[in-house]
């Protein structure tokens, strides 16, 4: 299975559909998130899902159990493939998110953000948490295991301890994956694809370096091939 | 065309350091703080301190920092209008008390301001670090500090450090910084010795009294990293 999902962070629907369907010979599906979201609501969505691309909805739902369930029946009722919620709502939060969605369709995977990337150890103590950020990740993406998540998104450094402590079998969905070299942009913590994956990432979700590159086809290929992926 | 494998150019960060520079006086020292990598900035409001920077200066400084380094503005026992003052000029990320502030004076401007505190406490010997047990519970940050000559006029920036051992295997109930003179070249042993994640330096990067030295800023920060630590 490719575990390559391309962040498309635009308003833009034509725009948004037309490069799906360009880099989708390559990929493994796309990542909506807040920005869209916001802009299309869920029938930008849908017109994804109508065309059978598999659909990583990164709306990060942070609130009371009751209001995030609902709006975790509804994201799976759209069809997505991966939906997600701030581990730091809490255990009863993420049970009852859990069940919500589980109970629209099992197949779709819920996972957890534990600390933004754009966190460091500097932000810490200003938010009364205790440095090192890698700590409180370690300890949410714990708590969302326990809850019945099936994952947690989490930065590429993360990768190696969180695979040792969670297991074979839970998701690690890295955001900021981009080449060597490239800009660091907001996110704090990045790595290759290939280095990604062999430290025991499940999905990679890569933006700019496809969306942003000349030729985004060839670019996601490459992706592909440096994975070993041959096109679909 | 992208050369996606290369392996190397981000190696796993298990022990990363976070780099506060401290006394901040010119665009250049700040530009070299950020772009070495440093996690914080202090800009001294302290007036005898040769790293005093006036208000205008300061404004600068900070806007030129913020985004890029933490904003920590130091100060030493300021009643609450000279706060205010610097406070709604540089809205800093963090306040540091580096003066005899006592734990109900640390407790009131936090509440007073909202902001992070980060409280200075001067380090000699092991029973100095008792006082943290109490600062811990109403200050954000510690800072322990080398405990200032008989003959100083102000706490910080003297360049004289304490046994660091001191600090091994102690926990605090609040993040905490080693200060007091760190170096490029000593700045992997202390943190080895102490276990901090935290580290404040001022005179260590200096190329004269006041004046940062950008190459001894990136020297500082590339010897805190894991590679060499470990």
């Amino acid at each position: 299975m490719n575990p390559v999902y391309v962040a498309l962070d635009t308003t833009d629907l034509d725009y948004a559909l037309q490069l799906a369907e360009r880099v989708r010979p390559s990929i493994g599906g796309l990542k909506l998130g807040l920005e869209f979201f916001t802009a299309r609501g869920a029938e930008g969505v849908r017109a994804f899902t109508d065309r059978g691309l598999p659909i990583f909805l990164d709306l990060k739902f942070h609130d009371i159990p009751n209001t995030v369930a609902g709006a975790c029946r509804a994201a799976a009722q759209l069809g997505v493939s991966i939906t997600n919620i701030h581990a730091q709502g809490g255990a009863a939060m993420m049970r009852a998110a859990r069940d919500a969605v589980k109970g629209v369709n099992p197949a779709t995977r819920l996972i957890a953000v534990t600390m933004l990337t754009s966190l460091g150890d500097e932000d810490l103590p200003g938010l009364g948490l205790m440095p090192p950020v890698s700590d409180q990740v370690l300890r949410l993406a714990s708590l969302a295991q326990q809850c019945g998540l099936d994952g947690v998104v989490c930065s590429a450094h993360e990768i190696e301890p969180l695979r040792r402590e969670l297991g074979p079998d839970f998701l690690l969905v890295v955001p900021g994956i981009r080449p060597a070299g490239a800009a660091l942009g907001d996110q704090r913590r990045v790595m290759g694809p290939k280095e990604a994956m062999d430290a025991g990432a499940s999905v990679l979700v890569i933006g700019r370096p496809i969306t942003g590159a000349a030729d985004p086809a060839q670019a996601a290929r490459d992706i592909a091939q440096s994975l070993g992926i041959s096109a679909n | 065309m992208l050369d996606f494998s290369r392996p190397g150019a981000h190696k796993p960060e298990p022990m990363t350091i976070a780099v506060k520079i401290c006394g901040l006086t010119s665009v250049q020292a700040v530009d070299g703080a950020a772009d070495a990598g440093a996690a914080f900035g202090g800009l001294v409001f302290h007036r005898r301190s040769p790293r005093f920077v006036g208000a205008d200066m300061a404004r600068a400084l900070a806007e030129r920092m913020r985004g890029r380094l933490k904003i920590v503005a130091l100060t030493a026992d300021m009643d609450d209008a000279e706060l205010a003052g610097i406070v709604n000029d540089i809205r800093p990320d963090y306040l540091q008390l580096h003066g005899a502030e006592d734990v109900a004076r640390t407790a009131q401007i936090r509440a007073r301001f909202g902001l992070p505190v980060i409280k200075a406490l001067a380090v000699a010997e092991s029973a100095d670090l008792d006082a943290a047990a109490e600062f811990g519970k109403v200050a954000d940050v510690l800072l322990f500090d080398a405990r200032a000559p008989e003959s100083a006029d102000r706490r910080g920036g003297h360049g004289a450090a304490f046994d660091w051992k001191i600090l091994s295997g102690r926990s605090f109930a609040k993040p905490w910084f080693l200060a007091g003179g760190l170096t490029p070249d000593n700045v992997t042993r202390a943190i080895q010795l102490s276990g901090a994640r935290f580290v404040d330096v001022s005179s260590g990067v200096e190329s004269a009294p006041g004046v940062k030295d950008p190459a001894r800023i990136a020297a500082f920060i590339a010897a805190t990293h894991p590679q060499v630590a470990a």
